[in-house]
């Protein structure tokens, strides 16, 4: 799979970086040890071939927490030299891979972060999508407007509310089929 | 015997209290009545009570009927009047009728049924009809605030105050009207910018001068009436706060109310304006006035910065009319708003009095070494950075008859201090040539580039565009802004070929025109500020950032850990006195905290942020 010995499988990055993040503690060097193993991966198989390798042999639908713990090490992959923030067409891409079937409005985010987010995604914009993913019908009900969501994710429900009010009539929001059972916001200590 | 007198009273009760009553109705008309016999009727059906209970009989047998047919009696008249009388006719008749039930209680009724008799007059009179009374269309209480009725005023006051939640629907109607009055300036106000804007701005800051002026007068009446017609009552005093707060927010053809405020103090405190004819006093009022409508606005820091700006360029072009007076508003403004509100004005004018000595002493040592500035009448203002708003200081090619002056000074001030360095700020410099024009000599008032670009014309006729350029090495647009104001403005001191536009271009070629003349002596040739507004805008919505961040920080380092909502309420209260920050950028300084680390979600609760030390 690996087309140099010299690169670490993904598998063992992975499962380096569930042991780091299972230990509550701050691991900020270790941490950059691995990005840098990631980054010698880049020279010869991209993020998305990475995840595509990944995701088939890791049990994502078994129990949300898992799927967590996944979801943090796609932004982690994402980072570039250290940087703390991703790169639009990045987390799109990235979105798309993961969140398939996992948020029915995957097409109507992606589609609005594309066309109005100009600066990086921040971590914290990248965590808590993926709860609001998880407590967010597809007619947006389950939003609090006074909630601490990320200002983008505030954006991008005006945005919805927008469309729907104006053709409110005929299109109802196509969202993808996607078994939606973990509704329960996990804890990182039990990996 | 006993047992007789209440067989006879039995008898007799009924009778009695139904003459009673009709005398009393009688009386309420208008009649005379014996009011001796009534009181003497009365006194039966007191004097027969028992120890135990010594007014039973009385509010049986008498008070409950009489009472009754007061409430009857009443509503009857209101319903009558309600519809036929004014606004203010009704209140009259109201009090009257309240004060003849009053007399009527002293004279001979019991002592104990005044309370509950006033109490019906005032249900049936005034509570009933409330709403109809005081909104009434013509003559209701938005008629007699409009027409100054201070009497129908403080007696629609007095006989409120007694009714039940009767002074908040007042102070609602109150707040209501001051607002609507207010909106109406503005609406005036914009639309008058809007018809004006073809006109030529010589009378630029007048508009202001006039909305604010009326703005106060609305202020003074309104204020007035709180204290005089509602007894200063804080019901009234509140709902004035937060009239004027609704309207005085708004924005007059996209400028705040902030800027125009203090447009207004700019105006009012600069030299030349008919304030200095006016009395002391009547300054000192109108500074007072002024600060108190700042209050009113929510983007207190907006009115700061405006006006530090503003403070700047006053005391830097010497424009200010009296130093005390700008003293007497900076510590208004203090008083007002705390100490950092006006820490940097107050460090300009301070920061200007040293300069100005700084000055005097130069001036001497000039006069003792008379050849260093070559003859040419010289001064800096030395300034400290930090208080002064920011200014670019571009570097040009200044003449040589400059070059003498600010070497004359570097060594003059390298002498006093050493270790400190002099940054120099040519844009906001001003210069007075001798023009030599051919029909008489006039003297021109110019800013330090405008002169610098005259100057050049004393060697050569005709200079083109890129020579000047070059010669002085000014930002192409700061150039053809100079070049603009001596070649299109009101006075061509420049001619420009070609003359036919007026818009400066690089291939552009100057020539100094010698014809020009002007009936004054004397004459200043302005230069249009750059847009300053904006700056001033991007400056504060900059501080702001900070503002907030170092609110939020605090409270969380006090706090540790802290619900989003929370965290917004308190962070808005802590800058009210400032500005109202908006949610969404609250929100978004937040973010950023998290994205920076002073700041992390709590694990158990995404809706809470943890302080991180």
């Amino acid at each position: 799979m690996d087309s140099s010995d010299n690169n670490t499988s993904i598998f063992e990055i992975y499962s380096r970086y569930c042991g780091i993040r299972s230990v509550k503690h701050d691991a900020k060097e270790e941490l950059a040890q691995l990005l840098k193993l990631l980054e010698l991966r880049r020279k010869a198989s991209s993020i998305v071939d990475d995840l595509n390798t990944l995701m088939p042999y890791l049990d994502l639908t078994v129990d949300s927490c898992r799927f967590a713990r996944f979801y943090d090490f796609v932004f982690f992959m994402c980072r570039k030299n250290g940087q703390k923030n991703i790169t639009v067409t990045k987390a799109i891409d990235a979105w798309k891979l993961v969140l398939k079937g996992r948020f029915r409005l995957l097409n109507e985010w992606c589609g609005f972060v594309e066309k109005h987010q100009r600066h990086n995604i921040p971590e914290d914009t990248w965590q808590q999508l993926l709860a609001f993913s998880r407590c967010v019908h597809e007619d947006l009900e389950g939003y609090d407007p006074k909630g601490a969501w990320p200002v983008l994710i505030d954006e991008f429900v005006d945005h919805m509310y927008r469309i729907t009010s104006s053709n409110s009539s005929s299109t109802r929001i196509r969202g993808c089929n996607c078994g939606d059972s973990e509704a329960e916001p996990c804890r990182s200590d039990d990996s | 015997m006993i047992a007789n007198v209440f067989q006879v009273y039995e008898k007799v009760k009924g009778k009695a209290k139904e003459v009673i009553l009709s005398l009393i109705n009688q009386e309420r008309e208008g009649d005379q009545i014996d009011r001796t016999a009534v009181k003497n009727v009365l006194s039966m059906f007191v004097e027969l009570g028992v120890q135990a209970e010594p007014l039973k009989l009385y509010q049986t047998d008498f008070e409950t009927f009489m009472l009754e047919n007061t409430d009857a009696h009443y509503s009857r008249k209101a319903s009558k009047h309600v519809s036929e009388n004014t606004c203010a006719e009704y209140l009259f008749m109201a009090e009257e009728c309240l004060r003849r039930e009053k007399d009527r209680a002293t004279y001979y009724l019991d002592a104990s049924s005044e309370s509950k008799l006033l109490e019906k007059t005032q249900h049936q009179l005034l509570y009933v009809h409330a709403k109809q009374i005081l909104e009434k269309e013509s003559s209701g209480l938005h008629v007699l605030l409009r027409d100054n009725k201070e009497e129908d005023l403080s007696r629609m006051f007095r006989l409120y105050s007694k009714i039940d939640k009767g002074l908040e629907l007042i102070s609602a109607i109150f707040k209501e009207h001051v607002s609507s009055v207010g909106l109406a300036l503005i609406k005036e106000a914009a639309d008058g910018t809007r018809d004006k804007k073809v006109e030529n701005r010589g009378n630029a800051g007048l508009q202001e001068k006039v909305f604010v002026n009326k703005v106060i007068e609305l202020h003074d009446k309104y204020l007035n009436h709180c204290n005089n017609c509602f007894m200063g009552n804080s019901l009234f005093h509140k709902a004035l706060k937060e009239g004027f707060e609704a309207f005085l927010n708004k924005e007059i053809a996209g400028a705040s109310i902030a800027e125009l405020l203090s447009t207004f103090c700019d105006s009012f405190l600069q030299k030349g304006s008919e304030v200095e004819k006016l009395g002391e006093d009547v300054i000192e009022e109108t500074i007072e006035k002024v600060v108190r409508l700042v209050a009113y606005i929510h983007e207190k820091d907006l009115f700061a910065e405006f006006s530090r700006k503003k403070l700047a360029r006053r005391l830097l072009s010497d424009r200010s009319a009296n130093i005390e007076h700008e003293k007497r508003l900076l510590s208004k403004l203090k008083q007002q708003f705390g100490t950092y509100f006006t820490s940097k004005m107050e460090g300009m004018v301070t920061d200007l009095t040293l300069a100005r000595d700084l000055q005097l002493e130069f001036k001497n040592y000039i006069r003792d070494n008379p050849n260093e500035t070559g003859g040419v009448d010289f001064s800096v203002t030395v300034l400290t950075t930090g208080f002064w708003p920011t200014y670019k200081s571009v570097d040009f090619n200044f003449p040589g008859e400059f070059f003498v002056c600010i070497d004359a000074f570097k060594t003059f001030y390298n002498c006093k201090t050493n270790q400190r360095k002099l940054n120099w700020i040519f844009s906001q410099g001003s210069c007075h040539l001798a023009g030599n024009f051919k029909k008489k000599k006039i003297e021109l008032n110019l800013s330090t580039y405008q002169a610098a670009t005259l100057l050049l014309f004393n060697t050569e006729e005709r200079i083109t565009f890129k020579e000047i350029s070059n010669e002085l090495k000014l930002p192409i647009e700061e150039m053809k802004r100079v070049l603009h104001s001596l070649s299109c403005g009101k006075y061509k001191i420049l001619l420009k070929e070609p003359e036919n536009n007026r818009i400066i271009s690089a291939d552009d070629v100057f020539v100094f025109n010698e014809n020009f003349t002007d009936r004054m002596a004397r004459i200043k040739i302005p230069l249009p500020n750059l847009e300053e507004k904006k700056k001033v805008i991007e400056d504060v919505d900059k501080e702001r950032k900070y503002t907030i961040d170092a609110a939020l920080v605090r409270i969380m380092k006090s706090r540790k850990v802290l619900g989003h909502q929370e965290l917004v309420r308190e962070c808005i209260e802590m800058l009210n006195r400032m500005f109202k920050p908006d949610v969404k950028i609250i929100k978004r300084r937040i973010e950023d905290l998290v994205g920076r680390d002073y700041l992390t979600r709590d694990e158990e609760n995404a809706n809470a942020y943890k302080y991180v030390a």
